[in-house]
């Protein structure tokens, strides 16, 4: 056992556990349990369908009798604004909302309703909304399996996030697929089943449709950094209505797979306000041309650019790693030269051994 | 968490006593995963009844034995979130420094509790990462398992999360502890 193991076992061992009040609890969760299911399902029943109906009558006469409780009403994310119900956690999306399509698409299998409702496409990133409403109640754990892809795509890739709001289920997919040439994706989405811990609903529901791309204009790069036999190299940056797309390949040198495992590059970015800002990736690609296996192209996306800002600059910084079943992982960091892009001019250049931005979490929490 | 599966296969065929078993094996390493999220003893008992009584219910779900284990461990994990979510919880470690004092805990604990600090400072899904890897000892597929993502984006998740930790502690331990994490 190595350190960093006995450290957090140890950290957890230091837990002082209440083991005759666990042992009790489990026995009488099982004796709570063994009563007759018939008797607890009427006693339940009744109460539960008389709230219901006095919580919509009471609704609906309060609603028509309070314009600022209508105002709130709209909010409920039955249609059309998820993305700004996200944005308050995170920075960025109220564009999304702002430069979208309305998709306003809605099937329903077996209780449940899933409805489509904004798409954009900015030529880095398919990213759509959608609302879930069900005749069971739903809780924490509800989410909706089987991944949306593009027709134009090679498989289910991006990124799923959802969060249940008003007893609804509400949540943003991102399929990333770089194409500025391509006026138009189709996305394809059939979700299997809605995952609850009291059991999945499985239904039939299938989605296809076009988003039509953003206007784009991309600054073309061609810089290469390299450091402790890792290269980046910048190909295009992309400033849109919603976001800022920078595509980067990861360039690796075989002999570093000879020790290595996996190498990963990442950026962080900063304004010339001082602003500190994520870029996390979208995916990586492989190519049938690359030298080595962690040869990657990747794409990554960066939102809530301050309008002021004037240059933008990418500073690349990489972890090389290795982890074998059984052993501790290890890697190391390394960080390249920064790219300064000019938003004004359309130019950019190369800052050597630069000082890297920390980016504050706290603020992003405020 | 290494079961017999025999013993797991009836508790999924409804033998209550099986999984009354299965689950008091398992009490202490699912109340000290709940309490590490929630962090305080009121509230991981709490987690901890729901975990239990979402067991009950669902076991028959399980399909295979070998899933038993990631499938309790994620139902506590759900459980806990659901109830930071709903109760939106505010941690504050001075009060789990200041009970463990109470209880008898000596200085040497306190290097634990910088360890614990530091995993409880994590973003959600570093810390629960880790958990499962050294704590449960899983391997990367049972978290994959868990988390619900690919077994590529776990090993990204567990160096990031040891990186993040190796960074906490810097300033602690300068000279022992960073050693250990490197």
């Amino acid at each position: 056992m190595n350190d960093k193991e006995i450290l957090i076992k140890n950290a957890m061992q230091n837990i002082k556990v209440p083991e005759d009040r666990l042992e009790s609890l489990i026995d009488d969760a099982f004796y709570e349990t063994s009563k007759p299911k018939e008797n607890k399902r009427k006693k339940w029943l009744i109460p539960t369908i008389a709230a219901a109906v006095l919580f919509i009558g009471l609704f609906t006469a309060t609603l028509s009798a309070s314009p600022v409780l209508a105002n709130y009403m709209a909010q409920v994310p039955v249609i059309g604004n998820v993305f700004s119900i996200f944005a308050e956690e995170e920075e960025g999306l109220i564009q999304y909302e702002r430069f979208s399509d309305d998709v306003k698409l809605t099937q329903s299998s077996n209780g449940v309703t899933i409805s489509i409702d904004k798409a954009v496409y900015d030529g880095t990133n398919v990213t759509f909304t959608y609302t879930v409403t069900s005749t069971k109640e739903l809780d924490d754990s509800a989410h909706l399996t089987g991944f949306p892809q593009l027709l134009e795509g090679e498989g289910p890739a991006g990124s799923m996030d959802w969060k249940l709001v008003e007893g609804s289920l509400i949540g943003i997919n991102t399929i990333p697929h770089l194409d500025e040439e391509a006026a138009q994706v189709n996305v394809i989405w059939e979700p299997e089943s809605l995952y609850t811990d009291d059991g999945e609903i499985e239904g039939h529901w299938k989605f296809e449709f076009a988003v039509d791309q953003l206007k784009t204009d991309p600054i073309i790069l061609d810089e290469i950094n390299s450091e402790g036999g890792v290269s980046v190299h910048f190909t295009e940056v992309t400033f849109t209505d919603v976001a800022v797309n920078v595509a980067y390949q990861q360039l690796v040198e075989p002999a570093l797979l000879e020790v290595w495992e996996a190498v990963e590059v990442e950026l962080i970015a900063a304004d010339d306000l001082g602003n500190v800002y994520l870029v996390p990736y979208n995916g990586g690609t492989t190519y049938g041309d690359a030298r080595t296996r962690e040869d990657f192209f990747w794409t990554a996306t960066m939102r809530g650019l301050d309008p002021l800002a004037t240059s933008l600059t990418f500073y690349p910084f990489g972890h090389i790693s290795r982890m074998e079943e059984g052993k501790e992982p290890e890697s190391i960091r390394i960080e390249f030269d920064a790219l300064e892009i000019n938003m004004l001019e359309g130019t950019y250049q190369i800052i050597e051994d630069p000082e890297f931005p920390v980016y504050d979490e706290e603020e992003e929490e405020k | 968490m290494q079961h017999d599966e025999e013993i797991i296969s009836a508790a999924i065929q409804g033998d209550r006593i099986a999984l009354q078993n299965l689950l008091k094996s398992e009490k202490e390493k699912l109340y000290r995963m709940a309490y590490t999220y929630v962090k305080n003893e009121d509230d991981a008992l709490e987690v901890f009844q729901q975990t239990v009584l979402q067991a009950i219910e669902s076991v028959h779900q399980v399909k295979e034995p070998h899933y038993f284990s990631t499938w309790l461990v994620r139902i506590c994990i759900n459980k806990a979130l659901a109830f930071l979510k709903n109760n939106k919880k505010l941690i504050y470690m001075d009060e789990v420094e200041e009970r463990n004092l109470e209880n008898g805990a000596t200085a040497d604990v306190a290097e634990q509790l910088d360890v614990s600090n530091a995993l409880d400072s994590l973003p959600e899904k570093f810390k629960t990462a880790l958990m499962l890897r050294y704590y449960q000892d899983f391997t990367v597929k049972q978290i994959a398992t868990v988390m619900e993502c690919p077994e590529g984006t776990v090993k990204t998740t567990l160096h990031r999360g040891l990186a993040m930790l190796k960074k906490d502690l810097k300033g602690v331990y300068a000279d022992e502890r960073q050693r250990d994490f490197n």
